[in-house]
């Protein structure tokens, strides 16, 4: 009786380990099939220049997705992320076009990301007005203050060179011949895998976004938590503004249009609910990739852009589709 | 015999990925007949009850539904056989109406079915809920209603669509003893016009009480079927867990007074709790017994920070209190386990470990960073002294069992550091098969007897009476007596609370 129950335990946990590493390795077995695909489709594919635009062209996104993550875990959402870079961008494009100093112009631009943070946070938190509509109005209300501060027109950024320790390189340098918003995705992504898994902070995101009452019930701040939560974001969008800022060496209003639904998308893509609860950093960015080769395979294969939102747009749906399934069958 | 069978169940199996959860199940009920369904939890019930609603589809076996071989593929199939479930959770629509929710899917149209007809319905309504003896307004959004309420009309929906079948999924668990006794009537004149019912309950005294024959599940499978006049408390209890449980009264030493721990004082909220006093001391166990709306609920809530006061005053320890969050309550030493473990208690999504540690993360922290040495050889700890069932600390806690699940919300206050000297439990076994019930009050008496100050909510009689040291009774929010252990019975505690 007791080994039989024993064994039938072993078998639970055997499916479930085995179930979760599946689940781990869709995105990584897509990713591969994709790379071998277009590998074979196209000879410029696996050339050491193209891998390397893959991934920087990837590079931004996965910022703001490895920070929407976050938020998403905490059952929370952020639409403003895109319209947060812009204002970013163009203030940060602005000081460093007059001549200000670059450390001044990089802090007055994290601080754009620490109001929009702060402000999306309050709402949420203390107003208690739904995610979706708070950060939907502040992605508007941003972006139109991008537009008001430069009236429309965009800010060159000159001269400064792509070494360390100018502005430029941050968006154009290299750091042992990896382009640097790679080599920044990938130090912010460790920091929010480190934070989510190895902190207390991380432990709460997950328990805020599992159910927020049974962490009230347990002391955790729900609303402390969720302006430190919206403040996070919001700085991790701001300075992915500011590296783009860099990569495009000018402040553009127009800038991290569409930003939000593409890291929504990825962290969707990810396996995380949207209900808040589950969700991983390392998936997202896998997840990032995968949407990054796909885009890229089609533009070598000479396909139109418009199919290429197609096609992002299917798989999304292909893969939350078959998630669900699997799913509903589990139960 | 067959023929009389409305419902008929032959050889059913089902099995889950490493799990068989039934193996092999028969049983029938007939016409106008009350079939009870008992079994721990984990025994097979839900599945039972899903399958026979359309939830699931067997592995194997066969559904005779009035004779004829059925496959009851889905929930909607099941409604067109007549076969209706009043579940544990309730399945109503809140912002609709009583009459909307009663014919929901079958509201009678007018203009071509472009509309609704509000006349006809709302009278279709009101003869209804007269013939089942039921008081209610048609026009009412369940939202205002109280859950005994609610079920109601989720009874008066399965009867609006004919139903032959009705089954009850533990249907007392959020009901308090008056409203079980108007329920247990409304079975009772169900069965009489025929329908039948399965009606599915830990407690086993409703179940005798109510039901012609009784079928016991231990495992997945069919362990025992007896009629009324063999079926003992004893004899099903035996059934279930396999074992004898010993149904001692717990001793207790002639409780010296003791220091008091947290002091009330005209405690209020609003309308829902009016100036309530009341000391808890050191090593009691203060029960805490009143109907649903009585506001025990509420004074829980108020107590641990999850409310406001409108007036009065807590002291902890002889000092003035001011708790308005559960940080603070937990500050001042308290813990709590909440009414629905499911919605306030757990994070369904994360594992055993993390759940048991949610409250303890100041202990647990070092530099922000997560002391996972520490945690888990406290969490196997917590495991280990409550006996908690689970393959590891990385199980999910929603894989667990109820009384496992409470097990886990337990350990969470028992581990904490520094560890809670005041518990307040809310109905702390509720939905919690016999076995676990009874380890969960054998460590309630434990905690006491180290000293713990233990306020413990229930709607369960038997469970007041047996656990706590004194007894204190609400009724419409206010304080409506206090009892001492050996002066209670359950006459005195009902009539208190229901004021007659």
């Amino acid at each position: 009786m007791l080994k039989a129950e024993s064994q039938v335990r072993k078998k639970i946990d055997k499916e479930k380990r085995t179930g979760s590493l599946g689940e781990r390795l869709g995105l990584l077995v897509a990713l591969i099939l994709l790379v071998v695909i277009f590998g074979y489709l196209s000879p410029n594919f696996l050339t050491l220049t193209n891998i390397s635009d893959t991934l920087l062209s990837s590079s931004l996104i996965g910022i703001v997705a490895a920070g929407m993550t976050i938020v998403i875990i905490s059952g929370g959402f952020d639409l403003s992320v895109g319209s947060n870079m812009a204002l970013t961008g163009v203030i940060v494009g602005s000081m460093l076009h007059n001549g200000l100093p670059q450390g001044l112009s990089i802090i007055a631009g994290l601080c754009v990301g620490v109001v929009v943070g702060l402000v999306n946070g309050f709402s949420v938190a203390k107003l208690k007005i739904n995610p979706l509509i708070t950060t939907l109005a502040t992605m508007t209300i941003v972006r139109g203050l991008a537009y008001i501060y430069s009236n429309g027109t965009s800010y060159g950024i000159y001269g400064t060179k792509p070494v360390f320790p100018n502005f430029g390189f941050l968006g154009v340098g290299h750091l042992f011949y990896i382009p640097m918003p790679v080599v920044l995705m990938i130090v912010v992504s460790v920091v929010i895998y480190i934070v989510l898994n190895h902190t207390i902070f991380g432990r709460e995101v997950y328990a805020l976004g599992g159910n927020q009452e049974a962490a009230r019930v347990c002391g955790i701040q729900v609303e402390k938590m969720q302006i430190i939560i919206y403040l996070l974001t919001g700085i991790l969008a701001a300075f992915a503004g500011i590296v783009l800022a860099s990569r495009l060496s000018a402040g553009i209003p127009s800038a991290g249009n569409g930003y939000e639904l593409n890291a929504i998308a990825a962290v969707v893509l990810g396996g995380a609910s949207l209900a808040g609860g589950k969700g991983r950093v390392e998936d997202t960015i896998l997840a990032v990739l995968v949407l990054g080769v796909l885009g890229n395979g089609f533009v070598l294969m000479g396909l139109s852009s418009f199919l290429q939102d197609v096609a992002r747009g299917a798989v999304l749906l292909l893969a939350v589709g078959i998630d669900q399934m699997r799913q509903r069958r589990a139960v | 015999m067959a023929d009389q069978a409305v419902l008929r169940l032959e050889g059913i199996s089902k099995a889950f990925p490493g799990v068989q959860a039934l193996e092999s199940v028969s049983l029938d009920v007939g016409k106008g007949e009350i079939l009870g369904l008992v079994g721990e939890n984990g025994a097979g019930k839900s599945t039972l009850i899903k399958m026979i609603s359309g939830m699931y589809v067997p592995d194997q076996g066969q559904i005779y539904f009035q004779g004829q071989a059925v496959r009851i593929e889905s929930p909607r199939r099941a409604r067109e056989l007549g076969i209706s479930t009043v579940y544990q959770e309730l399945a109503l629509s809140p912002y609709l109406s009583v009459a909307e929710n009663i014919f929901m899917g079958r509201l009678p149209k007018r203009w071509g079915g472009c509309g609704i007809n509000w006349r006809q319905l709302y009278s279709q309504t009101r003869e209804l809920l007269a013939e089942i003896e039921i008081d209610l307004a048609p026009r009412l959004p369940v939202e205002k209603l109280s859950v005994a309420y609610r079920q109601q009309v989720e009874i008066a929906r399965a009867l609006s669509g004919n139903a032959r079948v009705i089954i009850f999924d533990e249907p007392t668990a959020v009901l308090t003893e008056e409203e079980s006794v108007v329920l247990f009537r409304n079975v009772r004149r169900l069965a009489a016009r025929g329908v039948a019912i399965i009606y599915v309950s830990h407690r086993l005294a409703e179940v005798l009480n109510l039901s012609d024959r009784i079928t016991c599940l231990r495992d997945g499978k069919a362990v025992g079927a007896m009629t009324k006049t063999e079926a003992s408390y004893d004899g099903i209890v035996k059934l279930m867990v396999g074992r004898e449980l010993d149904k001692d009264l717990f001793t207790r030493d002639a409780a010296p007074q003791r220091d008091v721990v947290l002091e009330a004082e005209r405690l209020s909220q609003g309308t829902l709790l009016k100036e309530i006093s009341f000391e808890l001391r050191r090593g009691e166990v203060l029960g805490l017994y009143g109907l649903v709306g009585s506001g025990r609920t509420e004074l829980a809530r108020l107590l641990f920070g999850l409310a406001r006061k409108s007036g009065g005053s807590v002291k902890i320890k002889g000092r003035v209190a001011n708790i308005q969050t559960p940080r603070t309550a937990i500050k001042c030493g308290m813990g709590f386990l909440p009414e629905e473990r499911r919605s306030q208690g757990l994070v369904l999504e994360l594992d055993v470990a993390k759940n048991m540690s949610l409250a303890n993360h100041s202990y647990l922290t070092r530099w922000g960073f997560l002391r996972s040495g520490e945690e888990k050889r406290i969490v196997q700890r917590g495991i280990k002294e409550l006996t908690i069932k689970t393959p590891g600390l990385r199980q999910k806690v929603a894989n667990l069992s109820g009384g496992n699940q409470q097990k886990v919300i337990l350990a969470r206050w028992l581990t904490r550091m520094p560890k809670p000297d005041i518990l307040i439990l809310d109905e702390p076994t509720r939905g919690v098969d016999v076995g676990a019930k009874a380890e969960i009050h054998r460590l309630i008496r434990e905690l006491a007897g180290q000293g713990m100050s233990v306020l413990m909510i229930s709607s369960d009689l038997p469970e007041i009476l047996s656990v706590s040291d004194r007894i204190l009774v609400m009724r419409e929010g206010r304080l409506a007596g206090e009892i001492s252990q050996h002066d209670a019975t359950e006459e005195v505690v009902v009539t208190l609370a229901t004021g007659t």
